[in-house]
């Protein structure tokens, strides 16, 4: 075992605050600084994004050194910028590759990604920092785990480093034809089942899976759930039968700091678990600033991406006739919806607006001080996922006091417990078949806790905001795994 | 015509119809429970309409309770009516659940679960809250339920009613190797037996215990009633096939019983193949167990076909009827038997006689009668089938 402290080198496509498209981004602003006061060398590895220049640090001034990265027949110059206001962060920057108005979804993000990894391997050799670990994320990063094995691990500078990849989403796994090899300066031996071959092309995330040391996902249960057939989104058999000895779920947290209804600045009033009384106020603010009718019912909130992996298709099942939508708006509640999306939810919930006017909000936007309003102001907070590797919004409602009505999968799973009024134990309420029916139903129990039994539901966000859920647990997770395996 | 002549008319009139009016309450009596077929031949069923959907990969229970349609996944329980109409719901949140029914009466709990649902044909009835791990419960047709608890280093035997107040409760060591292996509370919910195992004798030794569960708060230093050994018999069931009668079905004997221990008779070349359960138990009349068993036995090797046998409370069989497949569903209640194999499902009275027949052409896995509206319930992996019954043939 090496001697403390372990150097560990995070790599991802995003990381908060400098560029965000999801929960990827929280998980690495957040785990590294943890890391850090648990007295790991935590760095991190990023592309420096158009969408950043000059809004973090003064860009002349953190200039760091510039090399040139080898990609295939390409030779390409990359410059290293280096920030530590918040962890070290170095940030490779190509005009060529990413100075463009989106993070992703461009025809040539293998290629993208593909010199990113380069440059990351590259930059330790210019750079006095040569790390235990490096902690890739997500298919982005994949294939630097087949580079560091299969290219560099040859030189000694290289030798003694190991590698982690992280599951965030099986989803997203970077597909890209087998023409592409070459920007890798693979040959075509890769392109076999056993490597990076899958149904005829090549998989960035099966790079990263086979060739990390580790793998470890965002959650227990997924962890589990991708070795099966309906979540391991074709790669289920590689990780059930090769990989299960290698994968480890370790949950995400949240950061206490930041997320804390006590000292939280876009909140109407600040509270504790010990004076929750005060988050009604938060509710009665809300529904004034935002024109919703001032009465205190049960106020249902929603901060997420608005796809088919959130489980919006469930409102648009029926019972009795009725859209589950409208028979939700049959009880006495209200409506609060922040996100984007698809094209189709979004106008189901511009639907809702119209039709329930006063009792429905509507913001179609990502707004962070708003999301942290929502989570304030709502009594319940609804997270109907098809799938959710770990999910973020349901541990923020706990702390802010919202009830999660959540669908047992994931992360969900392994964070929210069924309330049982026997025991007065559990932190929300739980639907596990995936129908809109019982989703509603949920939504009816804890509607009926909420009018009926006030001080069950009471005990319910009491328990959720007393709930333990910061990044020290995780953040000493991974010390175990990173020292298991150097 | 004289009066004596008339007289004797007024009387041969009157004996006439009081023969007729005797013999048409005769056949109506007769034929409502049942007893005698005047009609030869059985009923068929046919496709109606679906009536309910479910989803194809959760873990869905589908009961009869009542007439009503009972559907049950981990999110909850929810009744039907035969449009598929939900006549009331109610949510649970449970992993890996046992559903009992006893008419009218449904329990549902989690395994290793402490907390067991109570409910009959209009909603929740109770909530029982025990206070260890479940292994294996039982619920009497009033309700009240009978539990295996599991202990640190020993067993709870246990009776609650359904609004989840304990009267019964013994508790054994499993450092002496026995083991609790079935539990039932009697109809009346005065005696609960239960079935022990010992596996530290040379040969399995099964101890019937009875407990009287009467005056729950008079403290006691022993409830036991009676204790009845069977040696080499593995006890694996016990049914109520009457209010004052139960059996015991071991793997190599199955025996009769009286409420009060006594023994009425005894089957050791009963070799069950499905277990009896009984969804009803019998009010009226001898009360009937029916078993699918093997044929017969031939040094070790149990000759698999099969044999559907009735036998009554004195233990006698009074029908049998070999089978041509082995069963893989069997459904019991107080008026007959359905057994199921391959889409093939056939129906029987609690007398043996044939009622229905019904080939399906889709893959059908449960099947239930509901003789009083000539209907059949068909449960597919993702339906509820209404099924008619057709024409008689002969």
């Amino acid at each position: 075992m090496k001697d403390i402290p372990l150097k560990c080198l995070f790599v991802s496509s995003e990381v908060a605050p400098y560029a965000k498209t999801g929960g990827l981004a929280d998980v690495v602003g957040a785990l590294p600084k943890k890391l850090r006061k648990h007295g790991v060398d935590a760095r991190v590895a990023m592309p420096y994004y158009q969408s950043m220049q000059g809004k973090f640090f003064e860009h002349d001034e953190h200039f760091l050194t510039s090399y040139n990265v080898q990609l295939g027949w390409r030779v390409q110059g990359v410059g290293i910028y280096y920030d530590d206001h918040i962890v070290p962060t170095y940030f490779l920057k190509s005009d060529t590759y990413f100075a463009r108005p989106e993070l992703y979804s461009y025809k040539d993000d293998d290629e993208r990604f593909a010199f990113f990894c380069k440059g990351v391997l590259e930059l330790i050799r210019h750079i006095d920092f040569v790390p235990d670990i490096i902690h890739c994320n997500d298919w982005q990063t994949g294939p630097l785990c087949l580079l560091l094995k299969d290219k560099y691990s040859h030189d000694p500078l290289y030798a003694d480093i190991k590698s982690i990849y992280t599951i965030h989403n099986m989803k997203f796994q970077g597909i890209f034809g087998r023409e592409r090899l070459e920007l890798l300066e693979l040959s075509p031996d890769y392109m076999s089942q056993e490597k990076i071959e899958y149904h005829g092309a090549i998989s960035y995330m099966k790079a990263g899976l086979i060739y990390a040391d580790k793998i470890t996902t965002v959650s227990p249960t997924y962890a589990e759930e991708i070795k099966t057939y309906e979540y391991g989104c074709g790669l289920d058999r590689l990780l059930s039968e090769k990989l299960n000895d290698k994968i480890e779920g370790i949950l995400n947290g949240i950061d206490y700091d930041i997320y804390n209804p006590k000292t939280d600045p876009h909140l109407y009033v600040n509270y504790t678990y010990r004076s929750i009384q005060r988050k009604k106020q938060n509710k009665a603010m809300f529904q004034k600033e935002y024109g919703l009718q001032e009465k205190d019912c049960m106020l249902i909130g929603i901060v997420s991406r608005l796809t088919d992996q959130k489980g919006f298709d469930l409102m648009q099942q029926t019972i009795d006739h009725l859209w589950v939508m409208d028979k939700i708006m049959q009880l006495d509640v209200q409506f609060v919806v922040l996100g984007t999306g698809e094209q189709e939810y979004e106008d189901m919930f511009r639907h809702l607006a119209y039709k329930y006017r006063e009792r429905t909000g509507v913001f179609l936007a990502f707004d962070e001080a708003l999301a942290q309003k929502i989570y304030a102001a709502s009594d319940v907070f609804l997270m109907p996922s098809l799938f959710e590797p770990c999910g973020l919004g349901q541990l923020m409602a706990m702390r802010y006091g919202s009830v999660p009505i959540v669908r047992k999968t994931g992360g969900l799973k392994d964070t929210v417990m069924h309330y049982n009024r026997e025991t007065k134990k559990g932190t929300g309420f739980e639907f596990e078949e995936y129908s809109g029916y019982w989703m509603y139903k949920k939504i009816e129990e804890a509607y009926e806790y909420y009018n009926e039994e006030p001080e069950h539901f009471k005990q319910i966000q009491l328990n959720g905001m007393k709930k333990g859920f910061s990044w020290d647990d995780a953040a000493k997770a991974y010390m175990k795994v990173y020292r298991d395996i150097i | 015509m004289t009066a004596q002549k008339k007289n004797g008319i007024f009387k041969l009139t009157a004996i006439l119809l009081g023969v007729l009016v005797l013999l048409t309450a005769l056949y109506m009596l007769l034929t409502k429970t049942q007893f005698i077929q005047f009609t030869k031949g059985y009923n068929t069923l046919e496709y109606e309409k679906d009536i309910l959907e479910f989803e194809l990969l959760s873990n869905t229970y589908i009961g009869v309770n009542n007439q009503q349609i009972i559907k049950i996944t981990k999110d909850g329980i929810a009744a039907y009516d035969l449009e598929g109409q939900e006549l009331w719901s109610d949510t649970l949140t449970l992993d890996n659940y046992v559903v009992k029914q006893r008419e009218s009466y449904i329990a549902i709990a989690d395994k290793m679960g402490q907390t067991i649902w109570i409910f009959n044909d209009k909603g929740k009835q109770g909530q029982i809250l025990c206070e260890n791990p479940i292994i294996y419960f039982s619920v009497n047709k009033d309700g009240n339920v009978a539990v295996i608890e599991s202990l640190d280093e020993s067993h709870m035997i246990g009776a609650y009613n359904k609004n989840g107040e304990s009267f019964s409760k013994r508790i054994t060591y499993a450092k002496d190797a026995v083991y609790p292996t079935t539990v039932e509370l009697s109809p009346d919910n005065e005696v609960l037996v239960a079935s022990y195992v010992n596996v530290d004798t040379p040969t399995i030794t099964s101890t019937l215990v009875a407990m009287n569960t009467q005056k729950p708060h008079e403290q006691k230093l022993d409830d036991i009633l009676y204790g009845i050994e069977q040696k080499d018999n593995l006890i694996y069931e016990i049914e109520f096939i009457k209010d004052n009668e139960w059996v015991s079905v071991g793997d190599k004997m199955t025996t009769w019983y009286t409420l009060e221990g006594s023994e009425i008779s005894r089957k050791t070349e009963l070799f069950c193949l499905l277990n009896p359960y009984l969804v009803k138990s019998s009010n009226y009349g001898e009360g009937f167990l029916p078993v699918v068993s093997a044929m017969s036995i031939n040094q070790n090797t149990l000759h698999r076909k099969s044999s559907l046998n009735f036998y009554n409370a004195k233990g006698e069989a009074f029908f049998n009827e070999e089978l041509n497949e082995e069963p893989t569903y069997f459904y019991a209640d107080d008026k007959g038997v359905i057994l199921g194999s391959n889409n093939h499902f056939k129906g029987y009275n609690k007398i043996g006689t044939k009622l229905f027949e019904y080939n399906s052409n889709r893959d059908v896995s449960k099947l239930f009668y509901l003789r009083d509206k000539k209907k059949a319930l068909a449960v597919t992996k993702d339906k509820v089938i209404l099924l008619n019954t057709k024409k008689e043939e002969k």
